[in-house]
Order: structure tokens, then C-alpha cells, then sequence
């Protein structure tokens, strides 16, 4: 069974800006050029929205955007919250051994030595030193393994499945 | 004020004998410390550490850039919140 997701969250829309229908977006993808090279993103809903123009806000993880679809600020305010998504399908191709995050989120976790469940990939974070799989058990208890090839030797998005070796649960 | 020259970087003496052993060993495991404030010496480099952010421990795979800076600095204490967006992780 294919674990891929079929939509991916890049970003939120935090405040309307202006009196136009300009909004102004959280970004969870990897900067503002990354936004822009999706012209059609959807809500929750799956209402779809055009990206007509974007620059920068305050920060790396703000963005000023202006949707084909907003015209007024009343408009602007009642989008607040919104989620917004693009097609899985859409994003670019990964190089060998690189991931989305939201390919990898949710897999099982199975032991490489006896094929045992661990858990599922709760989350990934790179603090500097590389990157780490968050994973969590069926009990809750959240683990932190290295996402090297050392410690993990297979990955299989297709069948949603990642092997750990090395996995140390008194690391807790 | 800067470290004197003269003292060498600090590093803990645990740390130094379980990275020894780690490198004779030959096996990938993770070294788990809770001295976040030694330094990170060039024999480190290769070897992957569990350093203790005061909950857990948090992995860090020590690469050469990384060398004179403090293990401390690589396992935030501080919970952490974010969406994955789309960002990428590279296996190495």
C-alpha cells in the first residue's frame, strides 16, 4: 500500500495586509522561491487559490502574497488560518537518498535485526548536526535516531516502511 | 574573555575514553554524553553522539566543520515546533 501523501502543507495564512486582499502567509517550506514555483495552492477545502504576486515579509518565514481569487480586505480577514496545500505530485524530484519530510513522516520503523515495530516517524529535525528521525512508539514514548545511512539502512516510501539499526531505547 | 590559548580546548575525560572505544569497537552506536560542554575535537569526527538536552539525547553525527565548537550547541533544550512544509532530508 502507498504511504505517499497526496498533498503537502507549505504554508498558513496568518493576517490579512493592506486594503487590497494581500495576505500574509507563514511558510513552511524551504524559502520564498519555493512558494513561487507552485501558481496553484488549495485550502483545507480544496477551494484553489492563484498566486498572482509574492515578496518577502519580515523574515525568512513570512511572505506577502496576492491571490487572483482576494480582492478586498474583508475578503483577506476571513482566510485567516487557512492551510494551504499543494499537490504531492508537484513538488520537484529528490536527488538519491534525500526524502521529503512529509514522505517520511508516519512510515513504521521496523528493527533491521528481527523486523520488530518500533514505532513511526513522528517527526524530522536538523539542529546542526545532521538530520533526525523523531519516532514514536505505540506506548507514546518519542525516540531520537540519526537519519544516516549507518543507522538507517533501508528506506521504503512506496511501502511506508524505514529499518533502524543501532536503536537504543533506553535513549528515551 | 576568550579561553587562554595555552589551557587547549576542554573536553571532558569520559568522553574522550568512550570515543576511543567507540572507534576500536569499529561499531555504529551512539556514543550517549551528558558533558554538553566539552569541545569537539577532530577525533570525533566520524562518530555519531547521543548528547543529553536535559530529557533526552539528542543525536549528533559530528562532521569537520563542526570541530572547536561545544557538543551543547547541537541539542537544543528547548522544545522545538514546526511543520515539515517542503523541506528534504538527505541520508549520508
Amino acid at each position: 500500500m502507498s504511504k505517499v501523501r497526496d498533498r503537502v502543507l507549505i504554508a498558513e495564512i496568518s493576517a490579512a495586509h493592506g486594503l487590497y486582499g494581500a495576505t500574509k502567509l507563514k511558510l513552511f517550506c524551504a524559502s520564498l522561491q519555493s512558494l513561487t514555483a507552485f501558481t496553484a495552492l488549495q485550502d483545507d477545502d480544496g477551494k484553489a487559490y492563484t498566486l498572482v504576486k509574492a515578496r518577502q515579509g519580515k523574515n525568512d518565514h513570512e511572505a506577502i502574497v496576492d491571490f487572483a481569487e482576494v480582492s478586498d480586505r474583508t475578503e483577506a480577514e476571513s482566510l485567516r488560518g487557512k492551510h494551504l496545500m499543494v499537490e504531492r505530485a508537484l513538488l520537484p524530484e529528490t536527488e538519491t537518498d534525500e526524502y521529503y519530510h512529509a514522505d517520511l513522516i508516519g512510515l513504521a520503523v521496523h528493527d533491521v535485526l528481527d523486523d520488530r515495530l518500533l514505532g513511526h516517524v513522528h517527526a524530522l529535525y536538523n539542529f546542526g548536526a545532521g538530520d533526525i528521525l523523531k519516532i514514536m512508539t505505540a506506548e507514546g514514548i518519542e525516540f531520537m535516531h540519526p537519519f544516516r545511512s549507518a543507522f538507517v539502512p533501508s528506506v521504503d516510501v512506496t511501502a511506508g516502511k524505514i529499518t533502524v539499526t543501532g536503536f537504543d531505547e533506553t535513549t528515551s | 574573555m576568550a579561553r587562554s590559548v595555552w589551557k587547549g580546548p576542554f573536553v571532558d575525560g569520559y568522553l574522550l575514553k568512550k570515543a576511543e572505544a567507540a572507534q576500536a569497537s569499529g561499531r555504529h552506536d551512539v556514543i550517549k554524553i551528558w558533558s554538553r560542554r566539552s569541545t569537539i575535537l577532530p577525533q570525533f569526527v566520524g562518530l555519531t553522539f547521543g548528547v543529553h538536552n536535559g530529557k533526552k539525547f539528542v543525536p549528533v553525527s559530528v562532521t569537520s566543520n563542526m570541530i572547536g565548537h561545544k557538543f551543547g550547541e547541537f541539542s537544543p533544550t528547548r522544545t522545538f515546533y514546526g511543520h515539515s512544509g517542503d523541506k528534504k532530508a538527505k541520508r549520508k
